[in-house]
């Protein structure tokens, strides 16, 4: 008797604690998408950087460089995947597109990289490279948070000065649990954060 | 026990304890590619006029190819698409010979998986098929079974499922330590448990 009487007050409990869990869902699982979102405003600087990864920053990217005729464009993408075009990896789609949206041929630098940390490496040597001190990176909302602390722990005692931007308005941090997307993005960077950070911090 | 014997066992256990994880991680992936047999198809659902679909349509094992492209092209790699992408693949199948009637083509914004299967499941009622095969990138596959499965089985569908290309297992060896398949990999399974949370939740997916 005394056992049903546990059970029962122990199932009472989690019953309980599961429906304040579902009737203020958006107030415990609206933090986790605000959290990883980072935007710093836009400054004209010497270099866009921007991955491949999704179309959205690509346009934005590009939309960057043709309002700042001084700023030159780093394209990064995977150059071992095949896409549904036969032949073409990410870095040739974004070449061939970079030519249909009219962007001038001479101010982009398109380079392989495989992760976040590749390039920021890749971001690194450039600026280093062609001697620039300003970058504006570019990715998506989500992508934001781990995006700057990966770039920041590289470009640490640089003394390049790096801004990170996202201009995109679809995403939806206050109910990314409902929204496919979203849902697949931010539980995607809260997998990879803590291991880029451990990353970071003990490898660099 | 002697230091040596100590030492010896854990190399064993280590060396044993990676392949074994090596084994669950690469079954992991593996799970994730269906591909299913059939005999003849009424409908072959996919994204462009690929090799695959155009070797069935002419061996006779598919009667019609329903194509979905993007309602706005702006919105995606005008690599891929094209300004005009509908006439580029009626122009290809008329180039191989295969009749416009017989070319399905509908143009939508999906918003994801769920959304995609439901239109699927929306429009094949429409048609009143009976059959219908999926060709999705091979990573893609499971998930495409698993949504029909929940969402077409009171229909009298029968669905398969296929990848495009043959894959290399070469190419699949390790995948964990490929940044953009280790991704890919992970969307799917997220994607799954996408379904089983807003269950869970009680919300409705979006």
């Amino acid at each position: 008797m005394q056992r049903i009487k546990k059970i029962f007050k122990v199932a009472t409990i989690a019953f309980f604690i599961y429906s304040v869990a579902i009737c203020f869902q958006s107030l415990w699982l609206k933090p986790f998408a605000s959290f990883l979102i980072v935007q710093e405003s836009y400054v004209k600087g010497d270099l866009i950087v921007v991955s491949t990864g999704s179309y959205e920053r690509f346009l934005f990217a590009a939309k960057l460089l043709k309002e700042n005729p001084n700023s030159d464009m780093l394209i990064l993408g995977d150059q071992r995947l095949e896409t549904q075009l036969p032949g073409k990896s990410p870095l040739d789609i974004a070449k061939i597109e970079a030519d249909l949206l009219g962007l001038p041929k001479n101010r982009f630098e398109f380079r392989h990289s495989t992760s976040t940390l590749v390039d920021a490496r890749q971001a690194k040597s450039l600026m280093e490279e062609k001697g620039w001190r300003t970058a504006s990176i570019v990715s998506d909302p989500y992508n934001m948070r781990r995006l700057r602390i990966i770039f920041n722990a590289v470009f640490e005692g640089s003394n390049l000065e790096l801004r990170f931007v996202h201009g995109q308005k679809g995403w939806r941090p206050d109910s990314w649990w409902k929204i496919e997307e979203d849902f697949k993005f931010v539980l995607k960077e809260w997998i990879k954060f803590p291991i880029d950070l451990i990353r970071v911090r003990l490898v660099g | 026990m002697k230091k040596s014997s100590v030492l010896i066992i854990s190399v064993i256990l280590l060396t044993g304890g990676y392949w074994g994880v090596s084994k669950v991680v690469r079954q992991i992936g593996n799970y994730l590619i269906v591909y299913e047999k059939f005999e003849n198809v009424e409908y072959l659902i996919t994204n462009d006029l690929s090799s695959k679909a155009i070797e069935y349509f002419k061996r006779g094992k598919v009667k019609n190819l329903l194509l979905t492209i993007p309602d706005s092209p702006e919105d995606n790699w005008k690599a891929f698409y094209g300004e005009n992408a509908e006439l580029k693949i009626r122009n290809e199948a008329r180039k191989i010979g295969i009749p416009q009637e017989r070319v399905l083509i509908y143009k939508r914004r999906f918003v994801g998986e769920v959304d995609r299967v439901f239109f699927y499941k929306h429009l094949l009622t429409i048609l009143k098929a009976k059959s219908a095969l999926f060709i999705d990138p091979f990573y893609r596959t499971r998930t495409r079974r698993f949504f029909l499965d929940r969402y077409f089985k009171e229909l009298n569908i029968k669905t398969y499922v296929q990848h495009e290309k043959k894959i290399d297992s070469k190419e699949l060896d390790r995948w964990w330590e490929k940044t953009t398949y280790a991704n890919l990999f992970l969307e799917q399974y997220l994607l799954m448990s996408y379904y089983y949370l807003n269950k869970l939740l009680w919300t409705r997916v979006v």
